[in-house]
């Protein structure tokens, strides 16, 4: 692969892995927002049939972003700016929320697989209150962390 | 046939694909965090391009998911039902630990040797392997897992000392998180007090 094409790809894929992870996560929360608790079973069906292809989805999408991260702090090297300037407080708090999107969407993932295995048909307004933090709290973190990226790549 | 007979459900492969992909992520970025707060990262990632880093992360993703796998065949219906067995539990993370490491290092010399079978490779194990059954897939299982726990032990054991650290924190972390989303369950089906439900 010529050197444009790679370094075209290297950009995309980071790119696109992002636009998966967030966009999903807004679009699953949209029709979380749009039933009504207690929410009954065609709905659940509804709920279920855009949770599961996102989960699967959210999980590639954030191997590709930690790998093509790790990838491009090597660029770097031996450059790469201390944790005591300001770019390196930022990449701190972008860490910081990586690994949290990581423990909260395990939680958002289980959930899902658990209301699979149960074969669970409703859900009470407690249920319909915690699908709304689940998605809309990775909504909310993906942003964070598209935010302190943005403002990384730009110095 | 007897109950005590039935041989284990497999995991829900939603299950096995997102605790795979977790555990490696997870492992990941806190290796990074920590080495970056110690000042040392630019130095460890150095010479380090966009490609090698992919192929790297790629055979640790591989060989976690495939350990995951193998961990869960057995033992999760009793996590997903909240009756753990913590001596099971630590043996478990300790034993596909300590295989993650081994299977990390075989992948990556084949991956070495000859980098075209990265993507075969790849989509056998994850796309392929899963939907095929009988007694050749299972014998194919086995020979994987000898083949990481004997590179570990050629190894002096180090990878494998260093994957069944790595599993046992891995495997506390799970447990913690599969009880919060069993509480989320619980009141997803039947609600909380305040909601009069």
């Amino acid at each position: 692969m010529d050197p444009h094409s790679l370094s075209w790809l290297v950009r995309l894929v980071p790119v696109a892995a992002m636009a998966v992870l967030l966009g999903g996560a807004v679009i699953v929360w949209a029709v979380v927002l749009q039933v009504k608790a207690p929410v009954l079973p065609d709905q659940v069906r509804l709920l279920r049939a855009a949770a599961t292809p996102y989960e699967w989805a959210f999980w590639g999408a954030t191997g590709l972003l930690v790998s093509s991260g790790v990838g491009n702090l090597g660029a770097f090297g031996a450059g790469l700016p201390a944790v005591s300037t300001a770019w390196g407080q930022k990449l701190t708090i972008k860490l910081a929320l990586v690994l949290l999107l990581l423990l909260w969407s395990l939680v958002r993932t289980l959930w899902v697989v658990r209301l699979e295995v149960a074969d669970v048909l409703m859900l009470s307004v407690a249920g319909h209150r915690c699908a709304q933090a689940l998605y809309g709290g990775t909504a909310l973190l993906g942003l964070a962390i598209l935010t302190v990226a943005v403002s990384l790549a730009h110095g | 046939m007897a109950e005590a007979e039935r041989p284990p459900r497999p995991a829900p492969r939603l299950l096995t694909w997102s605790l795979g992909s977790f555990h490696t992520a997870l492992f990941v970025a806190v290796l990074i965090a920590l080495v970056y707060r110690g000042g040392g990262l630019g130095n460890l990632l150095g010479g380090l391009s966009t490609g090698l880093g992919f192929a790297l992360y790629a055979a640790l993703w591989l060989s976690t998911w495939w350990c995951t796998r193998r961990a869960l065949r057995a033992s999760w219906e009793t996590w997903a039902s909240g009756r753990v067995d913590p001596e099971e539990t630590i043996a478990r993370s300790l034993r596909w630990g300590a295989a993650t490491g081994g299977l990390f290092l075989g992948t990556l010399v084949a991956l070495v040797a000859v980098p075209w079978l990265a993507v075969p490779l790849l989509l056998i194990a994850t796309v392929l392997f899963p939907r095929w059954s009988g007694p050749w897939p299972r014998r194919a299982s086995v020979l994987v897992d000898w083949i990481a726990f004997t590179i570990g032990v050629l190894l002096l054991g180090l990878p494998l000392l260093i994957g069944a650290v790595v599993g046992l924190i891995l495997a506390l972390v799970d447990s913690l998180l599969f009880d919060v989303s069993l509480y989320l369950l619980q009141i997803t089906i039947h609600g909380s007090a305040a909601d009069g439900l």
